[in-house]
């Protein structure tokens, strides 16, 4: 996922706003699109899972970095009906993807780094 | 932009003044005498897909669209667009304008004279990055004058700029269609926030230095080429006939411009079904929700989250992707507009490597694949079958109300 929210959120020229939990806090980015960005960060700090939804794709390379962009584009689909919903689930990276038109909607994580406590539906 | 302007309202002057002999002009009707209506329906087919591609397309509504150089009749009639409810504005694959035409296309540019060009996203990281060109788009009896269209993969096409991420695809082979004639609920296939926001990301301009994002104002952006229709021009109606349960073989139907601006797209019975910010209504699915749910023509499933079905079609079958659940699903879903209209629609899933199974059928009314949303049920073309389907254009007049809204 991304190295930084402070990053993410000047490179997306966003607001932002910070609920603290428990085993994690959600930084919420709210892009000049009204696409709302909610990136998880764990009590060590890093970036374990990011959620979206709006009326834009956000910029997936910059919210989940390089390398996870490029498994997500390349790794076989669990479906390859075109375009409008895609979803990758690997040991390292689990990604849901779908919305046509204005609507984008979706959710990304890293298994190994998402707190135990944690449930993929609280990633929202 | 005053010059294009300029040349714009030339042009426009240019089109009446030759327009006496062709009947396309309809410049001299006077006072209440409405305009004599203009055919207004070009056939569509499910026949999966423009001959030479590599794989069957099923469940795709292709129609032909006419592109011309601006004010002129250097035209090609292009086959195999697929038609799309569910985004706004022509795009062409590449290649398939020839040479003569493809020269002939004005560059949308920006207020310096630069080129425009589009980096369009999509959820499953597809982008298509092309020129925005201005041509008179003609379907039927119906001209979009002047109107810009997206030009995917041409060679004159700078690198593509850093910011526009995503896996590249603008060959036929790759969309499963010659374009995509984009016929959704908006005007513009971006809108406010790319007149407004320089950063959006969509749109850029391409000086000889390199492409830089930009905003665009919303005239210029791509366009819904039914919205640039002189009449006809709220919405479209899409017509396609009952299909069996085991499917059927290349199926025609009616992509019919306007709602109820003639006799053949009156709403009849059709309830309408208005939609929030995003496009989406509800649908009820037992005691459950979906609050992401939309209509849309341009997949070609029914998008069924794994709350309901996760059974996927073996990944070495015909049929990878699709859903094959067993038993197939029976759904009694439930439509619900953000207007409180609502409507009982049956869905059915079937195995669909077992459909595939019979060689030459191309149309099914009961295939699904899995949504990645789990709020969301999506009624693609599955849902189209047997149905007239009517999709409203935003702030349009129609008799059932204004747009945007879903009507069946």
């Amino acid at each position: 996922m991304a190295a930084s929210t402070d990053v993410d959120q000047k490179v997306l020229h966003a607001r932002k706003s910070v609920r603290p939990g428990i085993d994690f806090t959600i930084h919420e980015l709210t892009l000049p699109s009204g696409t709302a960005v909610r990136e998880y960060v764990s009590a060590d700090g890093r970036v374990f899972a990011v959620a979206w939804r709006g009326p834009t794709l956000p910029d997936l390379k910059q919210i989940f970095g390089d390398n996870n962009l490029q498994a997500f584009l390349s790794a076989p689909a669990e479906h390859h009906v075109p375009r409008k919903s895609r979803t990758v689930r690997q040991p390292g990276l689990v990604v849901h993807s779908a919305g046509a038109g204005r609507f984008f909607t979706g959710f990304a994580y890293i298994p190994s780094l998402k707190p135990g406590s944690v449930r993929e539906e609280d990633i929202r | 932009m005053r010059v294009l302007a300029i040349f714009i309202a030339a042009l426009v002057a240019l089109i009446g003044g030759c327009g006496g002999g062709g009947g396309g002009g309809g410049s001299s009707s006077t006072g209440t005498t409405p305009p004599p209506p203009v055919p207004n329906a070009v056939a569509i087919v499910v026949d999966g897909g423009p001959p030479g591609l590599p794989f069957l397309n099923p469940d795709v509504a292709f129609a032909s669209v006419t592109v011309c150089a601006p004010g002129t009749n250097n035209c090609q009639t292009i086959d195999h667009i697929a038609v799309d409810t569910g985004s706004s504005g022509l795009r062409l694959a590449q290649g398939v304008l020839n040479a003569s035409v493809a020269n002939a296309l004005t560059p949308q540019s920006d207020a310096s004279g630069n080129p425009l060009a589009e980096c369009t996203h999509f959820a499953d990281g597809t982008l298509f990055w092309g020129w925005v060109r201005i041509a008179d788009v003609n379907m039927a009896g119906e001209q979009a004058l002047s109107t810009p269209i997206h030009v995917l993969g041409d060679p004159s096409l700078p690198v593509l700029p850093s910011g526009c991420a995503g896996k590249l695809t603008s060959a036929v082979a790759d969309l499963g269609a010659n374009g995509i004639l984009g016929v959704g609920n908006f005007i513009q296939d971006c809108g406010d926030f790319c007149s407004s926001v320089p950063s959006n990301g969509l749109y850029y301009t391409c000086p000889a230095s390199g492409c830089v994002r930009t905003a665009v104002p919303l005239t210029q952006q791509v366009l819904h080429p039914v919205a640039r229709f002189a009449r006809d021009n709220n919405g479209v109606l899409i017509q396609l006939p009952a299909v069996s349960a085991t499917g059927a073989a290349s199926p025609t139907g009616l992509l019919i411009f306007g709602i109820g601006t003639q006799a053949n797209n009156a709403l009849g019975t059709a309830r309408a079904f208005t939609l929030d910010s995003l496009g989406n209504f509800s649908i009820l699915n037992g005691s459950t929700t979906y609050i992401d749910s939309f209509v849309d023509s341009g997949s070609n499933v029914d998008w069924i989250p794994s709350s309901i079905n996760n059974q996927l079609c073996p990944s070495t079958s015909n049929a990878a992707g699709f859903l094959c659940p067993s038993p197939p699903l029976n759904l009694s879903l439930t439509v619900i507009g953000q207007n409180g209209n609502s409507a009982a629609v049956p869905v059915n899933v079937a195995n669909a490597a077992a459909l595939f199974t019979t060689g030459g059928l191309t149309a099914f009314n009961n295939i699904g694949g899995p949504n990645s949303d789990p709020s969301g049920v999506a009624l693609g073309l599955p849902f189209f079958f047997g149905r007239n389907v009517f999709t409203a254009i935003e702030g349009a007049t129609t008799p059932a109300g204004t747009g945007p809204y879903v009507a069946f």
